[in-house]
C-alpha cells in the first residue's frame, strides 16, 4: 500500500490532497469517457470525496488506482441515473485527425461499435481506452477476469464482423 | 482448421495477458496459419484505432477538487462507530442476561441467606446450634425444658403401682416410657417416617415450632394458592389467610399456616425459594417439662381415684360414700382439665405454625419513584432518568440481540435471497 494512503488513512490531509493531486487526470478521464467533459469535473470531485469517506475500508488487495477507478465507475453510473442520461459516446468528441493515418474508417467503427452490448462495450472502453488490465477491468466491474477475456474476445469477433473484415492498411 | 480455444485466446495474446506458455503455443499456432495471423494483425490494428478514438479533453476541476478535500468533513468514522455499537450490544446482551442471575444470587447469599441459618438453628436441624442448649440460642427459643429431662427418665421414676390404666389415648405413652411422648397416629407416623433426625429429636422432646416469614413474591394470589395446596398436601391446614389490595397495583396477603412439624423445615425451604425474604423470625419453645408435669399429676390423680373408687366399693357408710363420691368427682374434673392441656401441648407440637406475609412488586413503581425525585433537585432528577433510560436501553438492546439471534432461522434466509438477487441484478446492471 502506498505510502500516501497509509498517512491519508491515518487521518493525514495533507497526504489526501497529494492522493487527489496524482490521480485526478486518469479519474477525470475516465469519468469524461463515461458522463461527458461537461459533468466529468463534478463527478470526479464526488469520487475523490467518496474516496476520502471510505478510505478507511481500503485494504490494498487492488491498487489504489483500480480502487479509485471504480468508485469513478459507481460515481457515473449515479451520475447518470440522476441526470436520466444514457451512456456517453465516448468516441464522439474527439474528430478523426489524420485520416490518412486512419487504418480502419472511424465512421464504420463506430457503427461497429454500438451494435455491441453495453457489457462488451464497457470491457473494450475499460481496457482499450482506459488502459487497465484485464485483473483491474474485472475488479472494477466485479466479475471474474476470465469474463473480461471473453467479454473482450466476443467484442473483437463482432467488431471484426460489422467491419467486414477488410482491413484497410495504408502504405 | 484452427483450434478454437486458440483463437478465443487471441486477442488475450495481443494484449500481453496470457501466461508464458500458453503465449509460446498461441504464438506457434499463429505462425503455423495466416489466418490467425492476419486476425491478429486485425485485432493489433483495431485496438489502435479505438485508443486513437478515446477521449483526451482538457482536464478541468481539480483545484476544485483539492479545495473540496481540504475543506471537506472529517469524515465519520462508521467502522469504529459500528464495533462500538456492536461491543455495547454484546455488553447488553451479557448484562440483560447475567444481571438477574446476579441479583438472585446475591439476594440468596444475602439477607436472606443469614435468616435461613436462623432458621435453620431455630428448627434445631444438625447444622444449627444443638436444641440441647437451647438458653445459647437466645432471641428465637424460648426454651422450659432441658436435653436431660427425657420424658423417660421422668416417667420410669413413677411407682409401678401408680401405672395408670390405657386411658384418654394420651396415657399410653406413660405405660411405656421408652416410647415417643408425642406418638402420632398411623398416618401421622407415615409423613413424619421420611423426616429423619429432626423427627427422632423431636421423639424425645415436645417443641413448639413457630416462624413468621415476609417475602416478596412475584404473584401474590399464585403464592397464596400454591401454598396452601401444599400445607394441604402436607396434611397440614390453612389456619387463617387473608388477601388485601387492589389486583390492578398491589396485593399483599397474610396467610397461618399449620403444618406438621417433620415437615417445618423442608416447608420453610420451599416458601424461601418462592420469592425474596423480606425478613423471617422463628421460635422455638420446648415443652417437654411442662407435659411431662402433667402426666405425673395424672398419673397420681388416676391412682388415687382408682384407689377412692376401690374404698367406695367396700364401704357402706352412707356417709363415707357421699364423702368419697365428692372426692372422686373433684379428682375426675382435675384429671379432664389437665388431660385437655397434655392434648394441647401435644397438638401444638405436633403441628407448626408459619406465618407468612406475603407482598408483590408495586405494578408502576418506577414510573412513582421517578415521580417522587423533587423537582428542586434538577441533576440528581438528571442523573436518575439518564441510568433509567440507559437501563432501559441496554435491556432493549439485549433483547433485540436476542431476538436478533432467535429469529435468524426466519430472517437469515431472507437476507441471503434478497442479497442475491441485489449483486445479482448489480452484476447484470
Amino acid at each position: 500500500m502506498d505510502f500516501e494512503v497509509k498517512e491519508a488513512q491515518r487521518g493525514d490531509r495533507a497526504a489526501m490532497v497529494r492522493i487527489v493531486d496524482d490521480h485526478y487526470d486518469g479519474v477525470f478521464a475516465f469519468c469524461a469517457r463515461r458522463v461527458g467533459p461537461d459533468m466529468a469535473s463534478d463527478v470526479a470531485q464526488e469520487t475523490f470525496i467518496t474516496a476520502q469517506k471510505r478510505l478507511k475500508t481500503f485494504e490494498g488487495r487492488s491498487s489504489f488506482k483500480t480502487w479509485l477507478l471504480g468508485i469513478a465507475n459507481n460515481e457515473c453510473r449515479s451520475a447518470l441515473r440522476s441526470k436520466r442520461k444514457d451512456e456517453v459516446d465516448w468516441m464522439d468528441f474527439e474528430p478523426s485527425a489524420n485520416p490518412e493515418h486512419q487504418l480502419i474508417d472511424r465512421q464504420a467503427l463506430k457503427d461497429a461499435m454500438k451494435t455491441l452490448s453495453k457489457e462488451h462495450r464497457e470491457a473494450v472502453l475499460l481496457h482499450e481506452v482506459d488502459g487497465l488490465t484485464y485483473e483491474e477491468a474485472a475488479t472494477i466491474l466485479g466479475v471474474p477476469e476470465g469474463t473480461v477475456k471473453s467479454r473482450l474476445h466476443h467484442a473483437f469477433l463482432a467488431l471484426r464482423k460489422s467491419l467486414q473484415s477488410p482491413i484497410e492498411v495504408n502504405p | 482448421m484452427t483450434d478454437p480455444s486458440i483463437l478465443e485466446d487471441l486477442k488475450a495474446y495481443v494484449d500481453g495477458e496470457l501466461s508464458p506458455e500458453r503465449a509460446q503455443v498461441v504464438a506457434d499456432a499463429i505462425a503455423k496459419d495466416p489466418e490467425l495471423k492476419e486476425t491478429t494483425m486485425f485485432y493489433e490494428t483495431l485496438s489502435k484505432e479505438i485508443r486513437a478514438t478515446g477521449l483526451t479533453s482538457e482536464v478541468r476541476g481539480r483545484a476544485e477538487a483539492i479545495e473540496r478535500i481540504r475543506n471537506a468533513p472529517t469524515a465519520f468514522d462508521w467502522s469504529r462507530f459500528t464495533r462500538t455499537l456492536v461491543a455495547i450490544g454484546v455488553v447488553g446482551v451479557v448484562a440483560s442476561v447475567m444481571f438477574p442471575l446476579f441479583a438472585r444470587n446475591s439476594s440468596s447469599t444475602g439477607p436472606s441467606a443469614d435468616a435461613s441459618v436462623n432458621m435453620k438453628a431455630a428448627a434445631g436441624t444438625e447444622s444449627a446450634p444443638s436444641m440441647d442448649a437451647p438458653a445459647s440460642t437466645d432471641g428465637f427459643t424460648k426454651s422450659e425444658g432441658r436435653a436431660d429431662m427425657a420424658p423417660g427418665a421422668t416417667g420410669g421414676g413413677m411407682p409401678p403401682a401408680l401405672n395408670p390404666e390405657k386411658k384418654n389415648g394420651w396415657a399410653e405413652s406413660a405405660e411405656s416410657p421408652s416410647k415417643p411422648m408425642n406418638s402420632a397416629p398411623e398416618e401421622s407416623k407415615k409423613l413424619e417416617a421420611p423426616a429423619s433426625k429432626a423427627a427422632t429429636r423431636q421423639a424425645v422432646r415436645l417443641v413448639i415450632r413457630q416462624a413468621a416469614l415476609s417475602i416478596r413474591v412475584p404473584s401474590t394470589q399464585a403464592a397464596v394458592d400454591t401454598l396452601t395446596k401444599r400445607t394441604e398436601a402436607l396434611k397440614g391446614y390453612v389456619a387463617e389467610s387473608a388477601v388485601d389490595g387492589s389486583p390492578d397495583v398491589q396485593l399483599t396477603a397474610t396467610m397461618t399456616l399449620k403444618v406438621p412439624e417433620a415437615h417445618f423445615e423442608s416447608f420453610l425451604q420451599e416458601v424461601r425459594k418462592m420469592g425474596d425474604v423480606l425478613s423471617s423470625s422463628a421460635t422455638g419453645n420446648d415443652v417437654t417439662l411442662e407435659y411431662t408435669d402433667l402426666q405425673a399429676k395424672l398419673k397420681v390423680m388416676t391412682a388415687e381415684r382408682d384407689s377412692l373408687t376401690k374404698m367406695m366399693a367396700e364401704r357402706s357408710n352412707m356417709e363415707e360414700l357421699v364423702s368419697l363420691r365428692e372426692r372422686v368427682m373433684r379428682l375426675q374434673a382435675e384429671i379432664d382439665g389437665l388431660t385437655a392441656q397434655a392434648q394441647s401441648l401435644k397438638s401444638q407440637a405436633s403441628l407448626s405454625t408459619i406465618t407468612l406475609s406475603l407482598t408483590e412488586p408495586e405494578k408502576e413503581r418506577a414510573e412513582q419513584v421517578l415521580a417522587a425525585i423533587p423537582p428542586q433537585d434538577p441533576f440528581a432528577s438528571t442523573w436518575s432518568s439518564s441510568v433509567a433510560g440507559l437501563t432501559s436501553m441496554l435491556q432493549g438492546i439485549g433483547k433485540a440481540g436476542i431476538m436478533f439471534v432467535v429469529y435468524a432461522p426466519v430472517w437469515l434466509p431472507v437476507t441471503i435471497m434478497v442479497w442475491y438477487l441485489l449483486r445479482s441484478r448489480r452484476r447484470y446492471a
